[in-house]
């Protein structure tokens, strides 16, 4: 009976620790990138479109000269993210705070639902994840985030996919074309960018294909993956597909003649993210979360703790006499 | 009215299974350490205010040593596999390189606060609900619990009760044989013939005992039936089966989405009625009274609510603000907390005062008197 | 009440019956005891009543068991429930549930009893049987004369109206045995029940037995009134032996009876017959021996000598500390206090290989040695494991039981004879100090007359023996020294006749009839041998 309170003590304190020592944090990290496209062959231009989540798109610029994967291209971008409580952040499941926790997202056989982000999120609302080289078309990345390298002078792109299929999911809607490239031709490398590894194991369980090339049979969305590079292997396994029974990725037929981007023109508006809210701040707000709640909560454990171990040892007297 | 409700005695078990139900629930909504910690200090205090002296009363502490080790474990495994998560790194471990079948699965490397506080929310939460099924064991009495069990089922409770009285003796009879063993010098033998020793004269003591058991059960009435017509036997074996099989069915639909809608609610809800009347029907025909059943009273009500009303709290105030519910490890900073939630959950430690405190203990002054051999 | 109508069962594959032609009848309200040889098929009879033999045991029977006019062959034994309760001889291996109050109760759930009867009828018994403060206690907690009238009323509360008991007080210490012999006595008297019973302290029973059913062995059954079956039975009790030494008429069947007619016998005897009491060299001394398990103190203390050529019995009720003492003198068993000496060597510092040799012990469950198919590998295993020359154990068992066949499994031999066999095992290390730990236990009178033979075996051959027992008769026949413990504690020590002459409690029957100075009827035969000589 007191060991238990004891520990409880020990946990509390853990976290105190750890959550004192935690920096402050803001939205788009503005010491980490540039808003806008990138201006040069280096670094990598990141897309993040919230497509119907709404709010304008951010396009912002990853100076980084080095290789570097899918998550580093977002966060040196300044992009704030959050995995899913269960994977990491190997499963993107919000960016810039998006889907919120608040936010009723109407996807399918669930019109209010909330994205909590214990778990993998639904085939039918999850933040997808493209790529393209300068000048070419958005191709659906195959890859987890963790597992593709950026390409550079190319761009990344997030994409919220809401009640989409496979043929349906959104490409992000700035085209991959950096400002004074236009008309450029499709600059070769836009293949899928070699991952960082080469083992068919790290591939994720779906191969999701580009919608531009995929004329198949309409079928159910399978659950997303669109961002799973699970370093564990779970999410892989949501598809219902064996991971390692997958064959590996088949050559692309139009590898080698990848689209041309679309019309830069017909982009839509978009910002560099500089005026966005303070995340923090933003969650306390939609939370409704107390200043005082932590410390009454505090305060309740070591009371019902310290009241526990009275009574244990007053039976334990009494019991003895 | 209110003197006999704080009287003391020993509440009917299933209602505090379905409180510790309901905070187990609540807790396996939330990651929120402040309240998976005050879910389990509600419990503990619980426990520690109306438990008996039963021997399973004292295994609680036994369940607060699995909770905190399923918390160790969670934040071990975070430093062992993948540590890196966020960007608050706390301590830089050599990273072990693995061959290439083992990709995706990475040894120490990195251990980042967020990644860590995030196996510790899991781990508390785990933990919470062990806490909660801990608390059920220590308040009520496993053995009533199963005396509870609707009559058609009333077998199965007598054998597991006689199974449960089993291992004490087997436990009792090893003990006895291998001091036994120790008289004709043996021990240091060779280890097989030591064993057969040992199971040889354990395993025909077994055996005795329960063919007398077995004796004295059935000519004290045990089985029992009244007269059955045949045709009446056949329906509750047929009721029985068709609602099994309606659970299976209905069951598997409810779970894999692609199966058509009319096969998951309606198949498993028909199922449930059509084997709860072959239940109904089965129990009929055993003619059995119960002697001093536990009887549900105002308390037992009031135990149950307030476990149910932990868990609609959590549920009601997940669709209001379940940032606090689980916590964002998007950056680090303190768990945040609103009223709500932490209000729903002290709903839970009502029991503590609201509910009779158990009878005093089952007198053991006998066991004293016990001699080893005895 | 109960009839049995040419009765003849066979256990299968087995050639002779074990009941042949049996014609019983037993009226309402009587007290029938059964008796007979262990093993003669007593437990047998008494199974045919609620049709356990053979519905349960298997084997085939003959002709008609009826209870109530209700057939046994025609239903199974649950059926007769409310018609029959049955009370074995381990009570605790017949229980079903776990608290008394429960199991008082679980005979009329099974009935399907009203609530409210069954609540009546829980109090009425636990008052009955003078047990009602312990209703909430575990059962495996209680003493055993508790746990046997705790098993007494689970049977009682379904208000059968035949009580069969078989041997209900052979695990118990004389004063809880009396207690359970008193409460039956006083079922009978208050409820009509009808009892058939078998009991080897008939001397308890006899003076309210109705009728005596002997089963002689070999299928017979006879049956008669007390004192015209006791005239020539060959198991009877002291007291009847001593009044057909005496020659008196009526047999007497009860203490008081006895004594009334005893004053002739007692002019003619004389002196009581010298008990020397034997010293030899001291082979164990023993000082200040505490044995404690966690708080409980089992012994406290104990000072305790052996002597070569000497029984010493130990006495005391259930759980006084007597198996404790037993076990710590031999080494095996814990001891936190004290010093053990034999022949200067504490037989507790050294291996178990060791200490056999110094100290022999035979526990109470003595079958918990054996392990092995035949007697023969048993006294194989036997020699070496002491080291002993081949066929030691088989000239030691030759000498204590003759005639054992040797490819016999030890489960089949009988109470003495594998009690025999386990000493024989044990006494093949040669220690010169024997503890035995209840062994009359389960044995008739016929086979504690053999096994004192064996004790007097061995302190012909200079070992000391220690005895634990309840059995005061026997240890007024075999005992040099009488210990008495309580609480751990050693409270009388002295000459057997000093012991248990003075003590009410203790008293064997011979000495409640003649006076504190005779003991036995073979003091009593030999005195008036003297007498006549």
């Amino acid at each position: 009976m007191t060991a238990g309170p004891r520990r409880a003590l020990g946990v509390v304190a853990a976290v105190l620790v750890v959550a004192a020592t935690a920096p402050h944090a803001h939205a788009v990290d503005q010491s980490r990138g540039r808003p806008g496209f990138c201006t040069s062959d280096t670094g990598v231009t990141v897309v993040v479109d919230f497509q119907q989540l709404g709010g304008t798109t951010l396009v912002r610029c990853n100076p980084q000269a080095t290789s570097g994967t899918g998550l580093d291209a977002l966060k040196g971008a300044g992009f704030q993210l959050a995995g899913t409580q269960r994977w990491g952040e190997g499963f993107v499941c919000r960016i810039e705070n998006r889907p919120s926790a608040v936010e009723e997202i109407p996807i399918e056989g669930d019109t209010d639902y909330r994205e909590s982000c214990v778990d993998t999120p639904p085939a039918s609302g999850y933040w997808s994840y493209w790529h393209a080289a300068n000048g070419c078309a958005w191709e659906y990345s195959q890859w987890g985030l963790k597992n593709r390298a950026f390409i550079q002078g190319g761009f990344e792109g997030w994409s919220f996919s809401l009640n989409a299929t496979a043929d349906t999911n959104p490409a992000p809607r700035i085209a991959a074309v950096r400002p004074g490239t236009e008309g450029q031709p499709c600059g070769g490398s836009s293949d899928e960018g070699r991952p960082s590894s080469t083992n068919p194991n790290e591939q994720q369980g779906d191969v999701r294909p580009n919608p531009a090339e995929q004329n198949s049979a309409q079928r159910q969305q399978p659950p997303p993956g669109g961002t799973a590079a699970p370093d564990t292997p779970g999410p892989a396994t949501a598809s219902g597909a064996d991971p390692a029974a997958l064959p590996p990725p088949k050559p692309r037929p139009s590898a080698g003649t990848p689209a041309p981007a679309p019309d830069p023109d017909h982009n839509v508006a978009f910002a560099g993210g500089e005026n966005a809210p303070d995340v923090n701040e933003v969650l306390r707000q939609q939370s409704g979360a107390s200043r005082y709640a932590p410390w009454a909560a505090a305060g309740l454990v070591v009371l019902l703790v310290v009241a526990a171990l009275l009574t244990a040892r007053r039976r334990g007297r009494a019991r003895d006499s | 009215m209110r003197a006999t409700y704080f009287l003391p005695r020993d509440l009917h078990p299933a209602a505090w299974w379905l409180w510790a139900l309901g905070l187990a629930v609540a807790a396996s909504r939330t990651t929120n350490p402040w309240l998976l910690l005050t879910i389990i200090a509600v419990a503990g205090y619980v426990v520690a205010a109306r438990r008996g002296a039963a021997p399973w009363a004292l295994a609680f502490r036994m369940y607060l040593y699995l909770a905190g080790c399923i918390v160790c474990l969670r934040v071990f495994f975070r430093l062992v596999f993948g540590g890196a998560e966020g960007t608050t790194i706390l301590l830089r471990l050599p990273e072990i390189p693995l061959p290439a079948w083992a990709a995706g699965i990475r040894l120490f490397g990195a251990v980042s606060a967020e990644s860590l506080l995030g196996g510790l929310y899991d781990g508390l939460r785990l933990a919470a609900v062990v806490v909660c099924l801990g608390a059920a064991n220590a308040l009520a009495n496993p053995k009533r619990l199963l005396k509870a069990m609707p009559p058609a089922l009333y077998e199965m409770g007598t054998a597991v009760v006689v199974a449960l009285s089993v291992f004490p003796q087997l436990a009792e009879s090893v003990l006895r044989v291998r001091r036994a063993r120790k008289l004709r010098g043996g021990a240091n033998h060779r280890r097989l013939r030591a064993l057969h020793a040992i199971v040889i004269p354990v395993l025909e003591d077994a055996l005795d005992r329960s063919l007398r058991l077995a004796a004295s059960m059935d000519s004290r009435g045990y089985g029992r039936a009244a007269l059955v017509r045949p045709r009446q036997r056949v329906a509750t074996g047929v009721l029985m089966v068709l609602g099994l099989i309606g659970v299976c069915v209905g069951g598997y639909a409810t779970l894999d989405g692609s199966t058509p809608r009319l096969l998951a609610g309606p198949v498993l809800v028909l199922g449930v009625v059509v084997g709860l009347l072959g239940f109904h029907l089965a129990g009929r025909r055993v003619q059995r009274t119960r002697y001093r059943p536990d009887r549900w009273r105002p308390p037992e009500v009031v135990v149950v609510l307030s476990g149910v009303g932990v868990a609609v709290t959590l549920f009601a105030t997940s669709t209001v603000d379940p940032t606090n519910l689980n916590p964002s490890l998007l950056t680090l900073s303190w768990p945040a907390l609103s009223w709500p939630p932490l209000v729903g959950v002290l709903l839970g430690v009502l029991p503590a005062w609201l509910s009779p405190p158990p009878a005093p203990p089952h007198a053991g002054a006998g066991h004293d008197a016990e001699e080893v051999s005895a | 009440m109960i009839e049995l109508r040419q009765v003849t069962f066979w256990y299968h594959g087995q050639p002779e019956p074990v009941l042949s032609d049996v014609n019983l009848s037993i009226g309402e309200g009587e007290l029938v005891l059964v008796a007979g040889r262990t093993g003669a098929g007593k437990s047998t009879l008494l199974g045919t009543v609620n049709g356990l033999v053979p519905h349960f045991t298997g084997g085939h029977l003959d002709g008609a068991v009826a209870v109530a006019g209700v057939l046994t062959r025609s239903r199974p034994p649950r059926e007769f429930a409310h018609l029959v309760g049955v009370v074995g001889q381990d009570p605790l291996a017949g229980f079903v549930t776990d608290t008394v109050e429960e199991e008082l109760a679980y005979g009329m759930e099974q009935l399907g009893l009203p609530p409210q009867v069954m609540r009546r009828r829980v109090e009425e018994t636990l008052d009955l049987l003078g047990i009602a403060d312990l209703r909430r206690r575990a059962l495996r907690g209680l003493s055993g004369g508790q746990q046997q009238r705790v098993a007494i009323g689970s049977v009682l509360t379904t208000h059968p109206r035949v009580l069969v008991l078989d041997e209900p007080t052979s695990a118990l210490d004389p004063t809880a045995a009396e207690d359970v012999l008193a409460t039956l006595a006083r079922l009978v008297q208050d409820l009509g029940t009808t009892v058939l019973m078998a009991e080897h302290r008939m001397e308890r029973v006899v003076p309210f037995a109705d009728r005596v059913v002997y089963v002689a062995g070999g299928g017979r059954v006879v049956d008669g009134s007390p004192s015209a079956m006791l005239r020539d039975m060959p198991v009877a009790p002291p007291i009847v032996e001593l009044g057909r030494l005496a020659g008196w008429e009526p047999l007497p069947l009860s203490v008081r009876d006895a004594r009334r007619l005893a004053a002739g016998l007692r002019a003619d005897l004389g002196a009581p017959p010298p008990r020397p009491v034997p010293t030899g060299e001291t082979l164990l001394t023993s000082s200040d021996v505490v044995v404690r398990y966690g708080a409980t103190v089992a012994v406290r203390g104990v000072d305790l000598d052996l002597h070569a050529g000497t029984v010493l019995a130990l006495m005391g009720r259930n759980g006084s500390g007597k198996s404790s003492l037993l076990w710590a003198l031999q080494g095996s068993g814990p001891r936190q206090g004290g010093t053990v000496r034999v022949g200067g060597v504490d037989p507790g510092q050294r291996s178990s290989a060791q200490a056999r040799t110094l100290v022999g012990l035979v526990p109470q469950t003595a079958s918990d040695l054996l392990y092995l198919e035949t007697v023969a590998d048993e006294c194989a295993a036997a020699d070496a494991e002491s080291g002993a020359a081949t066929g030691t154990c088989r000239t030691l068992l030759d000498r204590l039981a003759p005639g054992i066949d040797p490819a016999r499994h030890p489960r089949d031999l009988s109470e003495g004879q594998r009690l025999a066999l386990v000493l024989a095992v044990q006494l093949a290390a040669a220690p010169r100090v024997v503890l035995l730990d209840e062994p009359t236990r389960g044995l008739d009178y016929t086979a504690k007359h053999a096994l004192a033979g064996m004790i007097r075996t061995l302190t012909g051959e200079g070992r000391a023996v220690v005895v634990a027992t309840h059995d005061v008769e026997f240890v007024a026949a075999v005992a040099d020294r009488v210990v008495v413990m309580a609480e751990g504690e050693v409270v009388s020590d002295g000459p057997t006749a000093e012991v248990l002459g003075g003590s009410p409690a203790f008293a064997p029957q011979v000495a409640k009839v003649l006076g504190a100075d005779w003991l036995t009827v073979e003091d009593v035969r030999t005195a008036l041998a003297e007498v006549a000589r």
